[in-house]
């Protein structure tokens, strides 16, 4: 394809095949090399880029996605021969030693300072918390993040002139490659029908958080790619009388930013504040995590206890199915062939529900859960349990809901014991696997034990509360 | 503060790392390269039967042993190591052949088309199975890289009279460096020479090896250090092997051929640290004191023993901890196994015993209800004192000061007893004491003299550092501009680093064990002291300045008698924990780490040191976990930690000269993680009340120890 877009404030038009990943676009053929590549899975951040601004994860993007875009790489930061204030800052809080992370952090906090001038140490971490270094312990990159603004004079940039960035570019000696995967952007549902009915073995894809990485494992190998993020109608997030609609294509980050998502659906902010990383949860959309089906994936017990239903469109028209209907195994939905999924319906939840999601994890950040816990409690007039809804996450082949326990739990007063008392029965009725995260019997364990933080947490949300999204166990975790 | 070197010095790397200038192996390109892909084992141990390479496009070639001119070895190791498969394998993930040609998508898809097929003997995949020998032996006739022991007094005597004998056993599993850059070598043939650009921890090392792999004089070869990535020992071994099957390639083909690995074929073949289970036995006398302790060690290695001998070695020698026990016995063995790859890592066997000598100790005490670190202090190495090899420790140690700093800094024995516990948290917390010594050299085959490092003064003033060894992000490169600047009262900035080129500076050693500064820095200083005199000359002026032990370092190699190490560092280590009792999850809150470094030449870079290898040792005490039998090929799996998951570490430095060091300067590349492991245990069985014999502690493993009580 002809791409055209701005690189570095230039704007470019480059001969470049659509399915080429934006990494080795930059690295290998515009040899822009200070972008680095780390895992080329998603879990490092060495290789971020700012697009739009915006800091994205270069591995796991195609050259076709940056078309129009305004692409910023770490070459591009200073405008001067000074460096910017921030890569001025690494320097002098000693926040480099190996440099290989550098790149990717700078740019990852260049985006969060621009969002927010004045973030605090906690916010700074979460904030990076997709960027790994294994060299520097972190502390003194949160400080020069922190410090950047009060900054000593700026550095000069490395003096050796036979590496300016300009030459740097002319000097790459691009590799040819196989390039016989298409890969197709429509930009409105008719031609998307279109598209499909000519390739009908085509994989859709909307984030590529998933598919992207199962390409490179050789999980799929599909004859052509067909990009859904530029069909606005998948975008959109709208409340229709008793109902939430989300686009498929909503990024989880978008979400997050939404206050109608935040304030009446906490138990999904709560979950979408803990996947993956911040680059995942802007690169990946929520249509992508219900479709891959994943036993793990975050959104599924939330939008379970949220009674969520999924929209499916196809050339022949639409239909409206339960998520128990749609999502019937892992990595197995009723999607039909020609079929996508629109969007998410979901209902309004009670007012003054209480809402929690916890996720064990086998860290604080980019952790697939081992077990995860939703929950939805509505109080009675006395305060024992109206309604409960309770769905687990890693612990069978989907969600697993018991609804034996939940009826067990109606009527009883919210505290310890209460739940105590059910979690033999819960124990029993679960059924998970082992695997490399973890083994069956601490997946059982911990899943039903999760039941015991539902008084902990409901007696400090003392108020008929809707807590806050951001009271998540992971940044209580942050203490 | 006793330090001459008070300001910290901004490093000289760090612009070009900050702008994307930096050169890493990865970001070379010339004109006319081929990329290399490897096919490798997929079984762990057999002999090869036929290999099948599908049809190669024009200007595709495969190269494999045949191809090999010189000798298929990596001539670095004291035992035989081939670095293309010779009929044979030994471990998944052994690289066989490498397809070479323009495009590297293609070249993946020829490798997964080539077949290769076995005759598979059976693997040992335990220590056990190496050590029960019912199985074909991978080495030897018993399946020993090395055995050693060392110690003194009468162990089993002690024992026959002890009032009670206290036994604990250990384990550790594999921890991988993960350097963020994975292992890459570009090499360009030239007329009759070859230049080898590479991420390793030693541009010599890597130019013999290439050599006798090409059947040439070394002179033919030169090897041009690219700035490194991250290295932790991981890029001493495997870059040896990648340099070499390029080599073969490039001379092979008369083109440049550049070999990067993917991060799955890093996770799956390149070395890791040394999986571990030792037992530790201590004699008490009936009031609980210590009468005799017996050490045995065991180290699994892989198909090949590479650095084994080093790191079981140099792990060994440190097992008895800071203590002068009245009579003590060490046996450490390292065996032979068809699982992954072990090598050299930061801490050289050293991680794995403390953990095991201090968890003992710490459970002994709880058990006897001492406080540990008084129990502790009764045996604690004094100076003058007797090594385990009939050595002395020369110096003042700074332990006691390290003890003093953290104790007070964490609160500790406030603190200790009076923690809170929420309604489903509990905390604790744990101590563990440590000394570092640094060895006499790493790749001991070749004597010292040999080797140099040195300096040039230009005509225009400038002075240049002509050394081998690697800045791979320690900050090293900063630290010798400093030591030499300040030795010639010279404007730090008159003061550069020669890049790492084996043309340009002369042979030294592998940059490892934490010796830089405290052995080879002083050699400089002498190389310094030689200039001084000469610095008014015109032109240019270089002094090459062999490198030797200090004065007080006798070592005999046939006897293992002698000093073990030049110097010592010595450290406190103490974490606090928090404990969720619903998913048994371990959160570190602070880690304060206390260590007498000798003189500091850089605070900051000492800081850098401090924090990033205490939050490296808390990956391997709580996350970073492979199957001792098998594989984590993705990051998916091999989880190290996040922002999220650094704790705070509190740096405390104690500076306790040591005279032959540069400005009394000792090591801090390897210390600061290698107590991290048994403070946090000790922590968690402090908030738990059960003892913790496992590393990586896992919530998994707690869980396990917390209900089968
Ligand atoms: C490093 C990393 C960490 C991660 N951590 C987590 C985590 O903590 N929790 C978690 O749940 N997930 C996690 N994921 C997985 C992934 O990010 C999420 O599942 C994400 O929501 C997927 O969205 P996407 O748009 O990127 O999906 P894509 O990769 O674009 O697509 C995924 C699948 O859905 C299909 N698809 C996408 N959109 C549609 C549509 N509208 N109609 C029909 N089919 C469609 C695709 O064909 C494909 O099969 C992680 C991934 C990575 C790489
Ligand atoms: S290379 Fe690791 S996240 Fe892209
Ligand atoms: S500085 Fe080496 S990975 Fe961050």
């Amino acid at each position: 394809m002809k791409l055209s877009c701005s690189i570095n404030g230039v704007a470019r038009t480059i001969d470049v095949s659509a399915n080429r990943r934006t990494v080795d676009l930059l690295r290998e053929d515009l040899g822009l090399t200070g972008t680095k590549e780390g895992c080329g899975t998603g879990e490092c951040g060495a290789c971020t880029i700012l697009v739009d601004g915006r800091s994205r994860l270069s591995c796991l993007m195609l050259a076709g996605q940056l078309e129009g875009r305004r692409i910023t790489t770490i070459e591009g930061l200073a405008e001067t021969e000074q460096l910017h204030p921030l890569q001025s800052s690494f320097v002098r809080h000693g926040a480099v030693q190996c440099g290989f992370c550098t790149p990717g952090m700078v740019l990852t906090a260049t985006d969060l300072l621009d969002q927010q001038p004045h973030p605090d140490r906690s916010e700074i971490a979460r904030a990076i918390s997709g960027n790994i270094c294994r060299c520097t312990g972190y502390q003194k990159i949160i400080d020069a993040i922190e410090y950047a603004d009060n900054h000593s004079p700026p550095v000069a940039a490395a003096p050796t002139p036979a590496q300016s960035r300009q030459q740097r570019v002319e000097q790459a000696h691009p590799t040819q490659t196989i390039t016989d995967r298409p890969v197709f952007f429509p930009e409105s549902i008719d031609q998307l029908w279109r598209l499909i009915a000519a390739h009908p073995d085509a994989r859709l894809f909307c984030g590529g958080t998933d598919l992207l990485v199962w390409l490179r494992a050789r999980r799929v190998d599909p004859p052509a790619l067909i990009g859904l993020e530029r069909l606005d109608e998948l975008h959109t997030i709208a409340a229709t009388g008793d109902a939430i609609r989300i686009g498929a294509a909503t990024s989880h980050a978008e979400l997050l930013a939404n206050p109608l998502i935040t304030e009446t659906l906490p138990v999904l902010a709560q979950a979408l504040q803990q996947l993956g990383s911040p680059h995942i949860r802007r690169m990946g959309t929520i249509g992508g995590n219900l479709v891959t089906a994943s036993p793990a994936g975050d959104t599924l017990p939330p939008l379970s206890v949220l009674d969520a239903s999924v929209d499916l469109v196809s050339a022949d028209g639409s239909r409206i199915l339960s998520l128990t209907d749609f999502i019937s195994g892992p990595g197995t939905t009723a999607l039909l062939p020609g079929e996508i999924l629109r969007s998410v319906i979901v209902p309004l939840p009670p007012p003054k529900a209480f809402h929690h999601f916890e996720k064990v994890g086998l860290r604080s950040a980019l952790a697939c859960s081992v077990a995860s816990l939703a929950a939805l409690i509505e109080r009675a007039q006395d305060g024992t349990i109206r309604q409960v809804r309770l769905a687990w996450g890693s612990v069978g082949p989907t969600v697993t809901r018991l609804p034996e326990i939940e009826a067990a739990l109606r009527g009883e007063s919210l505290n310890e014991t209460t739940f105590a008392a059910v979690l033999p029965a819960v124990h029993q009725a679960l059924s998970p696997i082992s695997d490399v995260r973890a083994g069956a019997d601490y997946r059982r364990q911990v899943a039903a034990n999760l039941l015991l933080r539902l008084p902990e947490m409901l007696s400090e949300s003392s108020a008929p509360a809707q807590r806050p999204a951001d009271t998540v166990a992971a940044s209580r975790r942050l203490a | 503060m006793n330090s001459v070197f008070t300001a910290n010095l901004d490093r000289a790397d760090t612009p070009d790392k900050c702008d994307g200038g930096a050169r890493y192996v990865h970001d070379l390109q010339v004109a006319g390269m081929l990329h290399a892909v490897t096919v490798r084992s997929s079984v762990r141990r057999g002999t090869i039967t036929s290999i099948t390479v599908p049809e190669l496009p024009a200007g595709y070639v495969q190269v494999s042993a045949a191809d090999v001119p010189g000798v298929n070895q990596i001539s670095y190791f004291k035992d035989p190591c081939p670095f293309f498969a010779p009929g044979s394998v030994q471990y998944r993930g052994e690289a066989v052949l490498l397809l070479v040609g323009g495009d590297p998508a293609k070249l993946h898809r020829l490798a997964r088309q080539t077949i290769i097929e076995y005759d598979e003997i059976p693997a040992i995949h335990t220590m056990e199975e190496a050590l029960a020998g019912d199985k074909p032996p991978i080495f030897g006739s018993d399946n020993i890289y090395i055995e050693e022991r060392f110690g003194h007094g009468d162990v089993d005597g002690a024992i026959a009279r002890a009032a009670e004998v206290f036994t604990t056993t250990t384990e550790t599993g594999y921890q991988d460096h993960l350097y963020l850059e994975p292992q890459g070598v570009l090499a360009c043939p030239e007329v009759d020479r070859m230049t080898i650009y590479v991420s390793s921890q030693g541009p010599h090392a890597a130019r013999k090896v290439v050599a006798a792999a090409l059947g040439w004089d070394e002179a033919s070869v030169r090897v041009i250090q690219t700035t490194v990535g991250g290295g932790f020992g991981g890029k001493i071994e495997p870059p040896m092997f990648l340099a070499a099957q390029s080599a073969v390639a490039a001379h092979h083909c008369g083109k440049p051929v550049r070999l990067i690995y993917t991060r799955e074929e890093d996770l799956l073949c390149t070395t890791k640290r040394h999986p571990s289970r030792i037992t530790v036995t201590s004699a008490l006398a009936a009031d609980g004191s210590i009468l005799a302790v017996d050490i045995d060690s065991l180290f699994q290695g892989g198909g090949y023993s590479q650095s084994c001998a080093m790191v079981l070695d140099t792990g060994t020698k440190k097992a008895s901890g800071v203590y002068h026990f009245p009579a003590i016995r060490v046996r450490g063995r390292g065996l032979a196994s068809n699982n992954p790859m072990p090598g050299a890592f930061r801490g050289f066997g050293a991680p794995q015993n403390y953990f095991a000598l201090e968890t003992h100790l710490n459970a002994l005490a709880r058990k006897l209800g001492r406080e540990p670190l008084e129990m502790k202090r009764a045996l604690f190495i004094k100076q003058g004192d007797a090594t385990i090899t009939g050595g002395r420790y020369h110096f003042a140690t700074g332990l006691d000061e390290t003890i003093s700093a953290a104790t007070e800094a964490a609160g500790y024995y406030r603190r200790r007893k009076a923690l809170p516990a929420g309604p489903s948290t509990r905390r604790g917390l744990g101590q563990a004491l440590v000394k570092f010594g640094a060895p006499n050299s790493v790749d001991s085959k070749i004597s010292l003299d040999s080797r140099s490092i040195g300096l040039r003064k230009h005509s225009d003033g400038r002075i240049e550092i002509l050394s081998e060894l690697v800045e791979m992000g320690q900050g090293l490169h900063t630290a010798f501009r400093k030591l030499v600047a300040r030795h010639l009262d010279l404007p730090v900035k008159r003061v550069s680093h020669a890049p790492g080129d084996t043309d340009a500076v002369p042979f030294l050693s592998i940059t490892g064990a934490s010796m830089s500064v405290v052995l080879f820095g002083a050699t400089l200083l002498e190389a310094a002291d030689k200039l001084k005199a000469r610095l008014d000359e015109p032109g240019e002026v270089t002094i090459l300045q062999p490198a030797r032990q200090p004065d007080h370092v006798f070592w005999d190699a046939t006897a293992l008698r002698g000093e073990p190490f030049h110097s010592y560092a010595w450290g406190t280590f103490i974490a606090e924990v928090e404990v969720d009792m619903i998913t048994y999850q371990v959160q570190v809150v602070d880690l304060w780490v206390a260590l007498d470094v000798g003189s500091v030449i850089d605070r900051r870079l000492v800081q850098g040191q401090i924090e990033g290898g205490a939050v490296q040792g808390l990956g391997f005490s709580l996350l970073e976990c492979m199957p001792r039998d098998g594989f984590s090929c993705s990051l998916t799996d091999y989880l190290i930690p996040t922002f999220l998951d650094a704790p705070q570490v509190h740096g405390l430095i104690v500076e306790t000269p040591y005279p032959p060091g540069p400005y009394g300067a000792k090591c801090v590349g390897e210390p600061p993680l290698v107590g991290v492991g048994p403070a946090i245990a000790d922590a968690v069985a402090n908030a738990c009340g059960v003892e913790i014999y496992q590393l990586p502690i896992t919530p998994e493993y707690l869980l396990q120890r917390m209900t089968k009580r």
